[in-house]
């Protein structure tokens, strides 16, 4: 394979630009969603004077929502989603490509990232 | 602070943030160099939950930096996701760690790690051309390799030693997850100088990695009850302006001089750090 032929096969490997900008949209709406709840968190425990919590599990804070701080530990929990979907998002990309050990790579990836929910305190 | 002036409290860790992620992007050591000491010496926060915090804090860097456009052709993402399969099983080791281990024994740790990825981080890089060589092993099964745009054109590059480029990788997921720290320093060199992928390529995938790092161990702090939403929300509110102001600065001027400083300064974090495990300072 001549140079010029294996540098175009590498190139129409990397991201293709819709996709690209997809991934970015879908950041950004996350990103201001999660920053969102996390600022009206914010101003809801400051408005309310809510007493600080001592115990911070992550069903017993959702539970108490729409106190303040539940509200703010929503908003990080988008944040941390946003990176598993857009492993989520990568995999989709790869198997439109037939690329089925990236598939599989980018769905065990997805699963250990959500691993770490099956813990108990 | 935190009980007598909550307020103050909640815009001192907002501004903490937004100073750590402007300078860690400017060094490329993330914001969680300077975030975590912030935390537990200016503000006197628990270091447990300053290192959850942080973790977070990672996350929101990466995302931060994905939002900004060009980025894509440069970074390897199937290098990127390989590499992330042991970087995550070890940064949810590294969390686990992080709980069950003392206090002062985590100190100590950041103390060391951070002097070490200080050091890292003022190493020149440059490039090795690899496009003569033939793909082999890991890196041709999985299509691995890539192209550079350089000034003298598009260059091919080969993906060397795989199998070493994992090993570190459990190195950099364990720091990441035990300490809140993005180890971006750790995964460039893994990348770099280990797989031979070009130096520019190999942080912007480093900084695609860090975030899904972050969260499998983030996602282990939370379901230990280690991540106080209020501090952690606030340092997120901040390091993502802070990060995106540094990542669009960083780009436009030369900054070693500065970067040497801002790096001897983190340093200094570091030795503070072990002088508080070792209860010199309060």
């Amino acid at each position: 394979m001549s140079d010029q032929a294996e540098i175009d096969r590498l190139r129409d490997r990397q991201l293709d630009p819709s996709t690209g900008a997809s991934q970015r949209l879908m950041i950004r709406c996350m990103v201001a969603l999660s920053l969102t709840l996390v600022a009206l968190g914010e101003v809801l425990s400051i408005v309310r004077h809510e007493p600080p919590r001592t115990e911070h599990g992550l069903l017993e804070t959702l539970r108490d929502l729409p106190r303040g701080d539940a509200l703010m530990l929503l908003g990080v929990l988008v944040g941390i989603a946003t990176p598993i979907a857009r492993a989520v998002l990568l995999a989709r990309w790869f198997a439109r490509r037939g690329e089925r050990a990236m598939v599989i790579i980018s769905v065990v990836l997805v699963a250990i990232i959500l691993s770490g929910l099956l813990l108990r305190h | 602070m935190h009980e007598s002036s909550p307020i103050l409290f909640d815009l001192c860790v907002m501004a903490l943030a937004a100073v750590g992620g402007f300078i860690g992007a400017l060094i490329g050591l993330g914001g969680g160099a300077l975030v975590v000491p912030g935390l537990v010496m200016l503000l006197g926060v628990p270091m447990k939950t300053a290192v959850s915090a942080s973790l977070v804090a990672v996350v929101f860097t990466s995302i931060g930096a994905a939002m900004i456009p060009g980025r894509d052709p440069l970074t390897n993402y199937r290098v990127g996701l390989l590499l992330e399969l042991v970087a995550g099983v070890a940064s949810i080791v590294g969390a686990l760690t992080a709980f069950l281990i003392s206090t002062i024994a985590l100190q100590i740790t950041f103390g060391v790690v951070l002097l070490c990825t200080a050091a890292l981080s003022m190493r020149r890089v440059e490039d090795v051309d690899t496009s003569m060589l033939p793909s082999t092993g890991l890196a041709a099964r999985l299509a691995l390799d890539g192209v550079q745009e350089t000034a003298a054109g598009p260059r091919i590059y080969r993906i060397r030693r795989v199998g070493w480029g994992l090993a570190i990788m459990g190195l950099a997921g364990t720091i990441a997850g035990m300490l809140g720290l993005g180890a971006g320093a750790v995964k460039v060199l893994s990348m770099d100088t280990c797989m031979k992928m070009p130096f520019r390529t190999s942080t912007v995938t480093s900084n695609f990695m860090i975030g899904a790092t972050a969260a499998a161990g983030s996602l282990v702090f939370l379901r230990l009850g280690m991540i106080d939403p209020v501090i952690a929300g606030l340092v997120a509110i901040g390091i993502v302006p802070g990060a995106m102001l540094g990542s669009w600065l960083v780009s436009r001027i030369k900054l070693r001089a500065l970067r040497l400083v801002f790096l001897l300064f983190v340093s200094v974090m570091g030795v503070q750090m072990l002088l508080k495990a070792a209860g010199v300072l309060p």
